[in-house]
């Protein structure tokens, strides 16, 4: 069972949450709140109650016992795109609202729980198995309608397909994060094609200009920042890339991602 | 045949691959800085062997043309492997690499 609850407004939200954890048995509480003060109180409570709470900008989820899922699907070892085929196919067929329980390898984590996000779908919860696997619930959302209203700009979505074979373009990828984050627009960085030899272990090392820093000095700032940095997976098999050369803070995703982030409103691309 | 002529073509191909290989150093950086350097002073000394009549000069000039390829090695291997994407903007400085090693080898036979 999944509740869905807006504490908007309440001094005390911890009250209205605490009479509905009562009844709850098992299942998923959603919390909407208003900032900071009200996810505090939240997640005293729950923290108290011996529920784990999980917090997604102002969404605060917490779990009472297991949530029974309605289907199940192993996609353990499908390479990218097929976790996301797979899973659309299921989701597809089934009713909006009903939860699907995902076993996937990490290969797969990033683009099930944001491809499945841009496209309407929720992830519950992601939780980490003993074998290394992951298990993700989701829950079927309603088709994302298309929105006519004008946005602003919040984030920067930098392509790099060129890699260190051009040094200019390798410097401007991280440069032009770093100018980002000094505008308070969110930068993320995609790597494919070419660009993925970026990832690899040392590759970075390897290129300095006279007249700026080391590129993986810039690339350790970027990444210590906190910018995520995705490596296309096909584009990194390619070129024997794996997860035991991949340079410290890249994580490697696929065309999900990618596509996710190309269909956010408030999101531009930058091609490199 | 004679070496001086080898020599000119040797040095025609050295001054071929400078220019094509200043467009991929402009664009791949500092990393090729051992390879560029290589071919200019193998330019230097083959040139230098064409005015002055010195075995010394000769086989050093032989000598910095088999160095020069193998300088790129390392890099271009690793261009080859990850980012093939660009290959053809390389192509045509590995051609003239790989004619002046040839190049190279015949005229230490020949003298």
């Amino acid at each position: 069972m999944i509740r869905e609850i807006s504490v908007k407004g309440l001094r005390s939200p911890e009250i209205l949450v605490t009479s509905i954890l009562n009844k709850i048995k098992k299942g998923l509480l959603i919390v909407e709140t208003e900032g900071e003060y009200q996810i505090k109180a939240i997640k005293d409570l729950a923290d108290k109650m011996n529920y784990k709470v999980e917090v997604d900008n102002n969404i605060v989820k917490i779990h009472v016992g297991e949530i029974e899922a309605s289907k199940s699907i192993n996609v353990v070892g499908a390479t990218c795109p097929g976790p996301i085929m797979i899973v659309s196919d299921i989701l597809e067929k089934m009713d909006i609202g009903e939860i699907l329980e995902i076993i996937a390898g990490k290969n797969a984590l990033t683009d099930l729980t944001e491809g499945l996000k841009g496209i309407g779908h929720e992830a519950l919860s992601v939780e980490e198995l003993e074998d290394g696997n992951y298990r993700i619930l989701v829950k079927k959302g309603e088709k994302k309608k298309e929105n006519t209203t004008s946005v602003s700009i919040e984030e920067i979505f930098i392509i790099n397909t060129t890699g260190t074979g051009n040094a200019e373009r390798a410097y401007s990828t991280f440069m032009m994060a770093d100018i980002a984050l000094r505008m308070k627009l969110k930068p993320t960085i995609f790597l494919m094609l070419d660009g993925a030899s970026l990832a690899q272990k040392g590759e970075c090392d390897k290129v300095k200009h006279p007249a700026f820093p080391k590129l993986s000095d810039l690339v350790k700032d970027i990444v210590k920042k906190g910018v995520k940095i995705y490596v296309c997976e096909l584009s990194a098999q390619f070129r024997g890339i794996t997860r035991e050369n991949l340079e410290e803070g890249f994580e490697i995703a696929g065309a999900p991602t990618f596509f996710n982030y190309l269909s956010k409103p408030n999101v531009r691309p930058v091609w490199l | 045949m004679d070496n001086s002529v080898i020599s000119l073509v040797s040095l025609a191909v050295l001054f071929g691959s400078m220019l094509s290989g200043f467009a991929t150093f402009r664009l791949t950086g500092m990393r090729l800085i051992p390879h560029f350097v290589s071919l200019i002073l193998a330019f230097i000394f083959t040139l230098l062997s064409l005015i002055v009549s010195n075995s010394i000069i000769f086989y050093i000039a032989i000598l910095l043309q088999i160095l020069a390829p193998l300088t790129i090695c390392s890099t271009i291997c690793n261009i080859l492997k990850t980012q093939f994407q660009n290959t053809g903007i390389y192509s045509a400085h590995l051609g003239f690499m790989g004619i002046l090693l040839i190049l190279a080898f015949g005229n230490l036979l020949i003298s």
